[in-house]
């Protein structure tokens, strides 16, 4: 057998092998010195790491990383109602403002003098409508009469 | 897109509004649905006998009422109002009259009006007025709208706003109701002006020709044709009333040669719920008094044929 690559070596320190290959190597270091030299050689340096304190992360590292990334649009549930909102107010305010079209636009002269009469008449006929406010009648009835 | 979305969000936001304001025409409270209440309040208002004691505002005006309704359609209001003016409103089954503190008037007619087919509500809720349960309608007709309470059990109005292009006009609340047998006083007075129910060739023979609104609101329909004297002149007058159950309108007719018809234009009442009109057709003075839109009123006139 060929002597293993480094990355082969590695792989059989990490058992990420398959039994067939791991034996193979296996019975390739007992035969081989160069190759158990490199073995024993890369278990030392996977211990000296093991044994190393973890590193230490700036505090500022992910203020560094966040402003170097692109700023993505992320669509969420909240920005979903959001444009519901919006379109209900927009259709709301459409719907206020064709029903505001029916607004007199002009300030309209108050009816006086004789010309109240007709509106006292209208009133009285009013009164027999199947949903008149009679009281409301009677009381415009009243102020209109001592307007005369 | 997003634009897609919001035109989306547009497409389904419309029928959405749409259907919670629809809601209010088929909703069923007590087994009776906005027309149905309608009909029933119409009806109950004239039919039940009660004495009601409420409060009233009109045209900045505060009043109190007490109203005596008998089960045959008779009636009496009197309102007090705040400044000491009071008025009594009655009908005593033939003749609708009003009596003030300085002066008195009266006209022939037949009983309350039906409600015309074509009013329609709808339910907005439900609550208590004068310590009776009530269904809440909204009633709309062009530029008028009425929000009233109706008892539940009786279907009489208890409580009514009316609106004019949304503003306030007149607002009506019975504070206390006993349903009971009533007594109604009847017209015991001579009237200074009355007006007799007319058919179109009485008012044709008293004019010499009768014009009629070719062209009227949806859902308003003629209630009644009077004949009288002016109260301003004391000529014929014929007195044409059109009604659609939240708006009214009345065409007030003379001969243009002894007419001492309203000029200037359109105008609004001093109470600012109505809007009166003018002008001469054919030889014939007409004035349009109403709480329609100035539109509605114009259209009214120049259909007049």
């Amino acid at each position: 057998m060929r002597c293993p690559s480094l990355e082969q070596l590695a792989a059989y320190q990490s058992k990420s092998l398959t039994p067939t290959e791991r034996e193979r190597i296996y019975q390739h270091l007992a035969a081989c010195p160069h190759c158990a030299q490199q073995m024993t050689a890369l278990d030392n340096s996977i211990q000296l790491l093991q044994s190393a304190p973890p590193p230490t992360v700036p505090e500022n590292l992910w203020a560094g990383v966040a402003t170097r990334l692109p700023v993505t649009p992320q669509r969420t549930i909240g920005q979903w109602w959001w444009k519901v909102a919006a379109s209900s107010a927009l259709a709301a305010g459409l719907v206020l403002g064709l029903l505001s079209m029916h607004q007199p636009s002009a300030v309209l002269p108050v009816v006086s003098g004789s010309s109240i009469s007709y509106v006292a008449d209208h009133e009285l006929m009013t009164a027999q409508d199947p949903l008149a406010d009679r009281a409301g009648i009677g009381l415009m009835l009243a102020s209109q009469r001592s307007n005369r | 897109m997003a634009k897609r979305r919001l035109i989306i969000s547009l497409l389904a936001i419309f029928p959405l509004l749409l259907g919670f304001w629809g809601f209010g025409y088929i909703r069923r409270v007590d087994g009776r649905n906005a027309a149905a209440w309608l009909s029933f309040a119409a009806q109950a208002s004239r039919s039940m006998s009660y004495h009601a004691v409420g409060s009233t505002r009109s045209g900045g005006r505060q009043a109190q009422f007490t109203l005596d309704q008998a089960n045959d359609g008779r009636y009496t209001i009197q309102t007090v109002g705040a400044d000491g003016k009071a008025s009594t409103l009655g009908f005593d089954g033939k003749r609708l009259w009003c009596r003030t503190c300085d002066g008195q008037s009266s006209i022939a007619t037949s009983d309350p009006q039906q409600l015309p087919a074509g009013a329609r509500g709808r339910i907005i809720g439900t609550g208590e007025v004068a310590g009776r349960p009530v269904v809440r309608l909204m009633v709309n007709s062009g530029a008028a709208q009425k929000e009233i309470a109706i008892d539940r059990q009786t279907g009489v109005t208890l409580a009514m706003d009316t609106r004019f292009h949304r503003q306030s006009v007149s607002t009506m609340r019975v504070v206390s109701i006993a349903y009971q047998p009533v007594m109604v006083e009847g017209c015991a007075f001579k009237s200074t002006s009355s007006a007799q129910p007319a058919t179109d060739p009485m008012i044709v023979k008293a004019l010499g020709l009768l014009l009629r609104p070719q062209w009227l609101p949806r859902g308003m329909a003629a209630t009644g044709a009077y004949l009288g004297p002016c109260s301003c002149c004391g000529k014929p007058m014929a007195s044409l009333h059109y009604s659609d159950g939240v708006t009214s309108l009345t065409l007030f007719e003379m001969s243009a040669k002894m007419t001492c018809m309203a000029g200037g234009g359109c105008q609004v009442t001093p109470t600012g719920n109505m809007l009166m009109d003018s002008r001469i057709t054919r030889d014939i003075a007409v004035t349009a008094v109403g709480n329609v839109d100035v539109r509605t009123l114009k259209r009214v006139l120049e259909s007049l044929q």
